[in-house]
């Protein structure tokens, strides 16, 4: 579970304002245009609220995760078709998903999630997606699938201490586990997420044949560098740890890495090499309150121009292809979904985890939590 | 019971807790529980891995230590503060209840800055030249222990404060009239004494240590998993609530065990005539 990839974002919107690289004007007007709406979320919409005619999108993060999504898809769409849609930042995780699904009291119609919502699916608590309604061709094919189409790309990338580790530049996962030539601690997500697949590939693992992962030899891999480990649960920890210097590496989210290079000037950088490309994918829950108007919502949230507001303000690689073209090289060099930067990439199999995530995971926090 | 109205004026307590606490918890976790299941050896395996042991033993482990830490120096404080602090006691004991009153994030967050590789402790310590290398304070279990007894200690103070503050003085008086001197008072007169609420603030500190989950994660570096973390991660991530109900259940059920002994053993010290805690 990705629990704060989006709140995450928020802190990297809100830095981005503080350092001058946002327009603050951008984030008071839509506040201010979202001033009710977010009133009315913040009470906690009800079935009776959610049953009259709005979208209600549940993510990762509080105001200005909100703030930025409200800009970039809630507000146009509101413009376009006069439906409002109300952006939430509680979190939706499966667990909570799940336990609205099954007492019948859906309170969310979209859903910012990853690829553990595999097992949602496989548990029936996701409806299909309409792809009569939402084109299927706007999301990268590699992450769509019945019931969940990508949203946005995020990596896990390798971010090092250049003043720490000198004019050893790490570039492989295998750098990351090599613990003479580049010493100190290293960092991975205690949630899992994107550490198997770079455990396989500094075991020697080639990119084509990560699928279906080892498991058990992904485990043994990491449980191998524990005595080095420390592992980060938040976004601001992970940046925190490298910020501190407790550790010289670190498997973080680009978003994080991004603005970590940013304040120091390079000193804390990251590549895109070997990273672990991942999809925020949006899903609707069974039974959701807007029935099928939330399809054509999902639908425009693929439309480029909206995607790369967002890779501005938060750092999120678009999914949709088209963006392509609308690239400026310096976005083009941060965004996790170029394609230059997927060249240098692997990216996880939304269909092996939806069967495997559970005996993964399990063992995983088996091996690392004691 | 002989005093019947007393037992109606308790009515509406009693109810209330039935309804709000014990129904919904029971309702919870027996119901969360697949029993069907449990025959399944798989998931009988899953339930008694070798992973799951390990959580219970590290989490009984670090509850007991820390539990006798704190509770050693709760009763030095308390003894220092009632018995020789004089002016000082009021401070003394306002800046141990300072501590208790922050948030617990706020504390484990401080202690991390104190206490990192090149936090206060360490760049003192070093730039001191008394060390060599940083001390390995933090994400590990020293770390962990360090935080928990942290935060227990003013909880652990207050009971034994109050039972050190409402000591008969006369008692030392008479000892020290029959010539004993400050250690033999200490163990022959105020420690027996105060036992029942010494024994009791171990066990209360005991079962406070054993559901801790902010603490471990921040300190431990991710690594130190105790069993409340572990029981969070069966519900979010895994979404397997069956097990999480289960291992709730076991903690419930030998934290009542617990308690069922202290009453006893609490009533057994009554009886032996010391002062109740």
């Amino acid at each position: 579970m990705k629990s704060s990839v989006l709140r995450d974002a928020i802190e990297v919107a809100r830095r981005r304002v503080a350092l001058g690289t946002v327009d603050r004007r951008q984030f008071l007007a839509a506040l201010g245009a979202r001033g009710a709406a977010g009133a009315l979320a913040s009470l906690g919409g009800g079935k009776a609220e959610a049953a009259a005619k709005e979208i209600v999108f549940s993510m990762w993060g509080g105001g200005v995760g909100e703030t930025a999504y409200a800009e970039a898809w809630g507000a146009p769409y509101t413009a376009e078709t006069g439906i409002p849609v109300v952006i939430t930042g509680d979190g939706p995780t499966g667990g909570k998903i799940r336990s609205q699904v099954e007492t019948n009291s859906v309170i969310w119609d979209v859903c910012d999630q990853g690829i553990a919502a595999g097992g949602l699916a496989k548990a029936g608590l996701l409806r299909d997606l309409d792809y009569g309604v939402i084109d299927r061709d706007r999301a990268l094919p590699e992450f769509t699938s019945d019931w969940g189409v990508t949203g946005y790309v995020f990596s896990s990338v390798l971010a090092f201490d250049r003043k720490a580790l000198g004019d050893k530049v790490p570039s492989t996962w295998a750098d990351f586990w090599d613990v003479e030539q580049f010493p100190g601690k290293r960092t991975l997500w205690k949630y899992m997420e994107g550490t198997l697949e770079a455990a396989l590939l500094a075991d020697g693992v080639a990119p084509e044949d990560l699928y279906p992962l080892d498991i058990d030899r992904a485990v043994a891999k990491i449980a191998a560098l524990k005595d080095h480990l420390i592992l980060w649960e938040t976004a601001a920890e992970s940046e925190q740890l490298l910020r501190d210097g407790e550790v010289t590496m670190g498997q973080i989210w680009n978003t994080r890495a991004q603005l970590l290079r940013e304040e120091t000037g390079g000193q804390l950088d990251y590549s895109f090499n070997q990273a672990v490309s991942q999809p925020g994918i949006w899903i609707v829950p069974k039974g959701n309150p807007a029935g099928d108007e939330v399809m054509p919502f999902i639908a425009s949230m693929a439309d480029p121009e909206r995607q790369l507001l967002v890779l501005q303000t938060l750092g999120n690689g678009p999914a949709n292809p088209e963006t392509e073209a609308l690239y400026t090289p310096e976005l083009a060099a941060v965004s996790p979904s170029s394609s230059e930067n997927m060249k240098l990439q692997v990216k996880v199999s939304p269909a092996w985890y939806a069967d495997n995530y559970d005996e993964a995971f399990g063992k995983f926090f088996d091996a690392v939590a004691s | 019971m002989s005093n019947r109205p007393a037992v109606f004026l308790l009515l509406p307590g009693i109810l209330l807790v039935l309804a709000f606490y014990v129904l919904p918890i029971g309702e919870f976790l027996l119901g969360a529980i697949q029993w069907d299941t449990l025959a399944d050896p798989a998931v009988r395996d899953r339930l008694t891995s070798d992973t799951v042991g390990r959580v219970f033993s590290v989490t009984l482990q670090i509850s007991l230590l820390v539990s006798v830490i704190v509770t050693l120096l709760a009763v030095a404080i308390a003894y220092f503060i009632n018995f020789h602090a004089g002016r000082w006691r009021r401070v003394i004991l306002l800046t141990v209840l300072l501590s208790l009153w922050l948030s617990v994030l706020v504390r484990a967050f401080g202690l991390v800055a104190i206490l990192r590789n090149n936090g206060l402790l360490n760049t003192l310590l070093l730039d001191l030249g008394l060390l060599d290398q940083p001390l390995a304070l933090l994400r590990n279990m020293t770390g962990v222990i360090i935080g928990m007894v942290h935060y227990m200690l003013p909880i652990a103070l207050l009971p034994l404060h109050a039972a050190f503050a409402g000591f008969d003085v006369t008692l030392i008086r008479s000892a020290q009239s029959m010539g004993a001197g400050e250690s033999r008072t200490l163990l022959r007169i105020v420690l027996p004494v105060v036992s029942p609420a010494v024994i009791g603030v171990f066990l209360m500190s005991f079962v406070l240590c054993l559901g801790f989950y902010v603490t471990p994660a921040i300190m431990g570096g991710g690594r130190t998993v105790m069993v409340a973390e572990y029981i969070s991660v069966q519900v979010q991530q895994l979404v397997a609530w069956s097990n999480a109900g289960v291992f709730s259940l076991v903690l419930l059920l030998g934290v009542a065990l617990l308690f069922g002994l202290s009453l006893a053993f609490s009533r057994m010290a009554r009886r032996r005539g010391g002062r109740g805690s």
